[in-house]
């Protein structure tokens, strides 16, 4: 069995309430979840917080996966939700409480991807991340953001030009030719 | 560096491995316990039985918190009751350090023998470790047993409580561990628990003890520390610690407007704020609600399984959930309608409202910073539209929701009716979700600060 129909059987197995399937999923893609909560939510306990509660959600709703083949772009889904509540509450207490210590970030790495990215429009970042980091069709990323493919493609376009910008003009080299 | 390359960069972002799969098995763990509940017949059981004791709260990691997970899933109240799913318990800690009190009683009925073989009372928990003999082969769901604390005895009236305890095979031996946490009753050092088990392994039966524990040392510190927010109107006391030997737990005190209730989420830091334990589900059991005739007060204890707390100068940061009760709207509203909380942020503003036989269409903004993919699900979970002013059962009409204007938050949701009316501006009702999305916008208050001697 192929890598990617083995994929596709453990998919169909997790529908189906197989927890050990689910497992093997998650751990499977537990790096990806990992690292793209870190981009959007930039320290290690607030990501950590996001796939957890991915987890979570993954698995009291994985009988809602029609088709094995959309699995990955509905647990990102799921993900990226997830780190937008997080920013979301993030912002708000920012923004609107003054009286709120500084709070000292987790981080270690000092990343210039994850700065680029956080100060890109989030239209763009959501495109660049679901398209560059987790393989997910311009197709599927229009109709889960609820965009046309023609916006898809703009937006990758100009997200990259953005990222070019922010990173003091540095190309980057596309890993992924088309879809 | 000439060339950047994005999927490389991504790569190098590193991954905390352990703690990754911990928090992958914790949120595996979360969802069985949430599957647990679906199982109809016990949920009203234990729902029904328990009453009063919904103040209280069960916690361990081997323990299925039913009521709590129950609770959760109803909205407001529930946000509550999500306590200490991801949270290592008291009972580690103890277990760790040898600190139980080792009991041996076993009660055997029907060919299983349920045994108690030790139990502990740190700070303000009590808990107990069983064994199981003789347990039939059945799915991994029903390796649990339905127990009863207190049952019976009147010096815990109201305090009672039914919950079920799972088992896990360990070197092939079935164990399980029950952990109470005490609310407001107050306990002596030395007392005994009476307990009893009535379904287990899906096997009826009476497994009943009565388990004799006594406090371990615990440090008490009293504070009274109070933080006033005069914009949210609330304010929280710090009003105590308990410094067990395998947990931590502070008890505080919220006061708001009567109107609506405060929820408050802890997050523990050091004196220069940097994180220590972020409560980012809120392991917190109300202990008791009163209401004044102008203020809701709620006295919580949170308490930090696992974790004993050193020496030291620390702050512990206060996030604020308001809950509010509002009405639906209806159609013949003067526009604008502003709908705003006095004591919250968020401002919705409908602007305009068009109807035909056939659809409304509801144009709004609000100053939320919700973005753009999550957004749209939010309003289209918390939006909808409903014919008379009743609850909704079922029957409301959800919206296709449009973003206007981004950046600007700006919206339209659109209802299609189920038949034409020629009617539909004083039939129909619009809950916004205003109130859906202030539960979901927490308000940091400033923090308390304490010292642990």
């Amino acid at each position: 069995m192929d890598l990617r129909t083995e994929h596709t059987e453990l998919v169909r197995r997790a529908i189906k309430q197989d927890e050990e399937a689910f497992e093997q999923l998650i751990l499977l893609h537990s790096e990806q979840l990992y690292r793209t909560a870190y981009v959007y939510v930039k320290n290690e306990q607030d990501a950590l917080d996001v796939v957890q509660e991915t987890v979570y959600k993954a698995f009291i709703s994985i009988g809602q996966v029609k088709e094995p083949k959309y699995f990955v772009t509905w647990l990102t889904k799921i993900l990226i939700r997830n780190c937008y509540r997080v920013l979301n509450q993030q912002t708000v207490v920012a923004d609107l409480i003054e009286q709120i210590p500084v709070k000292e970030s987790s981080r270690e790495e000092h990343l210039d991807l994850i700065d680029a990215l956080s100060h890109l429009r989030k239209e763009y970042r959501d495109v660049l991340v679901l398209f560059y980091f987790h393989d997910v069709p311009m197709k599927e990323i229009a109709s889960f953001i609820g965009i046309t493919l023609n916006t898809v493609k703009t937006y990758l376009k100009r997200g990259r030009a953005e990222l070019k910008k922010q990173l003091g003009g540095l190309d980057y080299v596309e890993a992924r030719s088309s879809k | 560096m000439s060339k950047h390359d994005l999927q490389n960069d991504y790569n190098q972002i590193p991954v905390p491995q352990a703690a990754l799969q911990e928090r992958i098995r914790q949120g595996m763990e979360q969802g069985k316990r949430e599957q647990q509940i679906k199982r109809p017949k016990r949920l009203r059981r234990l729902v029904v039985s328990t009453g009063l004791a919904a103040s209280l709260l069960i916690t361990s990691t081997f323990v299925i918190p039913s009521l709590a997970t129950a609770m959760a899933k109803v909205p407001l109240l529930g946000q509550m009751y999500r306590p200490f799913l991801e949270q290592e318990n008291t009972g580690t800690a103890i277990s760790q350090k040898q600190l139980a009190t080792k009991i041996d009683q076993v009660a055997s009925d029907n060919g299983i023998d349920i045994q108690v073989i030790d139990a502990y009372y740190d700070g303000a928990t009590i808990g107990l470790n069983l064994t199981a003999t003789g347990v039939p082969d059945v799915k991994p769901e029903a390796r649990s047993g339905l127990y009863e604390l207190f049952k019976g005895d009147k010096r815990f009236a109201g305090t009672e409580t039914m919950e079920l305890v799972q088992f896990k095979q360990v070197k092939g031996v079935w164990q399980g561990r029950i952990e109470y946490t005490l609310g407001e009753t107050k306990l002596q050092d030395a007392i005994r628990i009476p307990i009893v088990l009535t379904d287990v392994f899906g096997v009826k039966g009476n497994w009943a003890f009565n388990v004799p524990v006594k406090r371990l040392p615990a440090v008490e510190q009293v504070y009274g520390t109070t933080i006033k927010n005069p914009i949210y109107q609330t304010e929280v006391t710090l009003d105590k610690l308990i410094q067990g030997k395998g947990s931590t737990s502070f008890d505080y005190t919220t006061r708001s407007p009567k109107k609506e209730w405060a929820r408050v989420e802890m997050t523990l830091l050091d004196s220069s704020g940097k994180e220590i334990i972020h409560n980012w589900t809120w392991s917190t059991q109300s202990v008791k609600r009163t209401r004044t005739e102008t203020e809701a007060i709620e006295q919580s204890r949170l308490i930090l399984g696992n974790y004993v707390i050193p020496k030291g100068n620390y702050l512990l940061q206060p996030s604020l959930r308001i809950d509010l009760e509002t009405q639906p709207i209806p159609l013949t509203e003067p526009l604008p309608y502003r709908q705003q909380s006095e004591t919250h942020p968020l401002e919705m503003i409908i602007t305009s409202i068009e109807t035909t036989p056939e659809q409304v269409v509801v144009e709004f903004s609000r100053n939320s910073r919700s973005l753009q993919v999550y957004v749209k699900p939010e309003i289209r979970d918390s939006m909808y539209l409903l014919k008379g002013t009743e609850p909704p059962d079922g029957r409301e009409i959800k919206p296709k929701v449009t973003i206007l204007d981004a950046d600007k938050q700006t919206f339209r949701a659109t209802f299609q009716l189920p038949e034409p009316s020629e009617h539909t501006r004083e039939e129909y009702y619009l809950e916004t979700g205003y109130s859906n999305t202030v539960i979901n916008t927490s308000l940091a208050l400033q923090p308390i600060p304490f010292t642990v001697k």
